[in-house]
């Protein structure tokens, strides 16, 4: 498991932007350069969701009343859509898609695992950043990380 | 009761950081929103919100016969 500690060295995969670390003792990490939006679509998750579609967006996300949005995830039936306001940074790009995937997921079932049962608004941005720190740029399998870490099962 | 399969649930992160939750039923087009309390466990707010949401159906339902 990936601890904070620096990359003694690195390699970069350029076609893949796959980086792959050494950190001064036996740990290791692999991780994505850039965060590829695709990668997520129709990926499943632990607790049986799957991400059917993910979006990047420079138009305003706002609602009928004229509330501006930078977030927001859809569920219907363990089927999420995530919209994003674009120009994040790629680490708050990460952490939104910790965040997101983590709350939507703790919403969409009827019985949440404990872990996540007294979370609040500022415990669910917490685990986002732990995550962020933990595994590096948000992906398919740092989500299922995540979702796994926190006590979702089964797929 | 209305299969929570078939309710929609969205999360909305405002620009000023204030949390929305939204549930929809999308045959009816009954839609319940609640901006979430940031120091109250989300998921117990979300419950409350379901079980008002649960009984608006009902009563959509019976004024529909």
């Amino acid at each position: 498991m990936i601890r904070s500690k620096k990359l003694a060295a690195s390699q970069v995969h350029r076609r893949s932007g796959i980086i792959l670390g050494w950190t001064t003792g036996v740990e290791w990490r692999l991780n994505l350069a850039v965060i590829d939006i695709n990668q997520f679509k129709n990926f499943r998750l632990q607790g049986g969701f799957i991400i059917t579609d993910i979006e990047l967006t420079d138009d305003p996300i706002v609602d009928a009343i004229g509330r501006e949005a930078i977030a927001q995830t859809q569920t219907i039936a363990g089927r999420f859509r995530l919209f994003i306001r674009s120009g994040l940074s790629e680490e708050e790009l990460s952490i939104t898609l910790y965040h997101e995937i983590l709350e939507a997921a703790s919403v969409a079932i009827a019985n949440p695992p404990a872990g996540v049962m007294d979370f609040n608004e500022a415990d669910f941005e917490r685990a986002a950043h732990d995550a962020h720190k933990r595994w590096g740029n948000a992906s398919p399998a740092n989500l299922d990380l995540l979702l796994h870490f926190h006590g979702f099962r089964g797929q | 009761m209305v299969d929570r399969d078939k309710i929609q649930f969205d999360l909305i992160k405002l620009l000023n950081g204030e949390r929305l939750l939204r549930l929809t039923e999308p045959q009816s087009g009954l839609a319940l929103e609640k901006k979430l309390a940031p120091s109250d466990a989300v998921v117990r707010q979300k419950e409350k919100l379901l079980g008002a949401f649960q009984a608006a159906l009902a009563l959509v339902e019976l004024s529909a016969v």
